[in-house]
This record gives C-alpha cells, structure tokens and sequence, in this order.
C-alpha cells in the first residue's frame, strides 16, 4: 500500500477494498459502496461526492442511541436528493476502516433522519457526503483493483 | 427579468398574461405565482420558512442567526448555515444554541485511530459479494464473514442477534 507524493510524502494512509454496485435496488448506476464504521459500529455507506454530510440510515442511527440533547436543536427539514428529509443533526464520528494501513477518524457533520423516515428510506445504505464529512480526506480511487485510498489532507490535534 | 427555458405551455401562459395587461411586468407575475405557490403550500401544512433576512445583512440577534441557519439548510445552501453558525457562535459565544451549531457543522477534523479496528471487514466484503443474489432485499447480520441472520425487517434481524458494534447489518438491494 503505497501512494505517495514525489517529496516522498504519503498521499494515503490506509487503502480499502469496495463493492461497486448500484446503492439502491432501484437505481442501475453503480456507486462505491465502503464498509465503514459510524460511532464505532459498523455499516455500509457509498460514496456520495454529490452529498453533503455524513447521513445515517435510520435503523443505523437507531443503533446509535443518540439523544436528541446532543444534536442541533429541533429536527431540520433538510433537502437531500431533491427531498425534504425530517432529521437532526449531530457531530458523529465516522472510522474509514483500512483493509491495509492505518484506520482514519473524522468527526463529521451527521444528518440523522428521524424515525419516521424509515418507512420512506428504502434500502439507501449510509451516505459520504463530500461537504462537512470527506472534505479533509485525501482519497483515491483505482477501480481496476476495487481499492479506495485515503489519508487525511491534515491532521488535527 | 429573462423567463427563458420555459415549457412551451407556460411560457404561452406568461405571454397571454402580460400581454392581458393584469400584470404590469414580468416580475409581478412571477411575484403572483410565487405568492400563490406559498399559500397552496401553506394549504398543505407545510410551515411558513421563517423571515430571512436581506442578504448580505448579518442577522441582529442569535435567535435571527439561528433562523437564518434553519433555512438555510432547508434551501440546500449547507455552506450558508456553516457560515451563519460559525458567524453567529463568534458574535454570541456564551448563547449554548450558537455554540451548539457551531461544533455541529463545523468543517471535519481528522484525527488518527487511537487503535486498529478487529473486524474483519474483508470477509464480510467477500460474503456479501458472494450472496448478495441469494439474500436480496433481505437485512442480514454478519460477523468477521460469518453469516449470523437474515430477516426482512431491520427490526426483526435486530431481534435474533446480539448487535454488538462489531455486528455488521445492512440490507441488500433487491
């Protein structure tokens, strides 16, 4: 596993494996779909360029236990593919989880719909939105090996 | 005001109506329409979006920034309730709310793993690879590539297995 600048920098810090397959069963387009871990448990979640935030599954954030104390206050109705979407937001931390290499921790902006939403969620894994989750995250892609490289752009203290 | 790239239908709509002379100019039509999209929306219960305020203009008070952040983020313009939260915790940093919102949508910080994570995530790649077919449209629970259990609700899946965090349960496209 390496990929590093030509100063010798690494550029990556661990590499994945991923399924590429369409996220959805009424969807055809296939999307990178990483297995990841979300406050420590683990989930599936595609790779949503187009996306913002980290966004949950409901029966993932069910998992989670959250509070609704802990989260911005009052559910937000937020425009997520072109929908409204009932959720609160929270600060959550999501593991990219490395087949070789070293795990990477982000503290992410969480969309975390409500559990009504469930009914309407269909079997849309969890989402890796660029802004305010992947945005720090250098990462790159060879889809020749399935692989999914990623570091972090800078690391915080 | 440009109205091109219209349907042929509205934008025949649009002519026959200023050319009626009801409406003085394109922009009070579009005012009209937009009034009357609002109150159809208000028909169907959906809130009124609170007062924003004059772009460019800072709100005036944290309940105006939070506000201005709530609708933002129902607009789809995420990097405007950033800013606003961020503007606002640093107008007002002993408001809780403010600070709050702040922390939340924040840019990521990106830290290193205090330690290796022990699941097998290989495994399980391999086996949903192998019997994705097989278990579509099903929930199912495994554990470092081992099946554990297969249901068609999230709820019943969650009732045969024990969903420690090392529990991978996800549901198959049908």
């Amino acid at each position: 596993m390496t990929l590093a600048f030509p100063t010798g920098e690494p550029f990556a810090r661990g590499v994945t494996g991923y399924d590429y397959r369409p996220a959805t069963s009424h969807e055809t387009t296939p999307r990178l779909v990483l297995e990841v871990a979300i406050e420590g448990i683990l989930a599936e979640a595609v790779v949503d360029t187009g996306g913002v935030y980290l966004v949950c599954h409901p029966a993932i954030a069910g998992r989670l236990a959250l509070t609704p104390s802990e989260a911005l206050s009052g559910v937000q109705g937020i425009l997520l593919r072109g929908t409204i979407v009932h959720g609160r937001l929270y600060r959550l931390t999501l593991t990219l989880l490395a087949d070789q290499g070293e795990d990477v921790m982000l503290q992410t902006t969480a969309f975390v719909p409500e559990p009504e939403e469930a009914e309407h969620w269909g079997d849309l894994p969890c989402l890796l939105g660029l802004y305010g989750c992947l945005e720090r995250i250098r990462f790159a892609v060879d889809p020749r090996a399935e692989q999914f490289y990623f570091g972090p752009a800078a690391e915080d203290a | 005001m440009d109205l091109n790239g219209l349907p042929a239908d509205v934008a025949q709509f649009v002519d026959d109506a200023l050319a009626s002379g009801k409406y003085p100019s394109a922009e009070d039509l579009v005012a009209a329409a937009l009034q009357a999209l609002q109150q159809q929306e208000e028909d169907r219960g959906t809130p009124r979006p609170a007062a924003a305020p004059e772009a460019g203009s800072p709100p005036a008070s944290p309940d105006d920034y939070l506000q201005a952040l709530a609708l933002a983020l129902r607009t789809g313009e995420f990097g405007r309730a950033r800013q606003r939260a961020l503007e606002g915790a640093a107008r007002y940093p002993d408001h809780v709310e403010l600070t709050k919102a702040a922390w939340v949508l924040a840019p990521p910080t990106v830290t290193r793993a205090p330690h290796p994570h022990t699941a097998n995530i290989q495994a399980n790649r391999a086996w949903l690879k192998a019997h994705r077919h097989a278990y579509a449209g099903q929930w199912v629970a495994l554990r470092d590539g081992h099946f554990l259990a297969a249901a068609p609700s999230f709820d019943a899946l969650a009732a045969q297995v024990d969903a420690t965090p090392d529990v991978l349960m996800t549901k198959l496209p049908a």
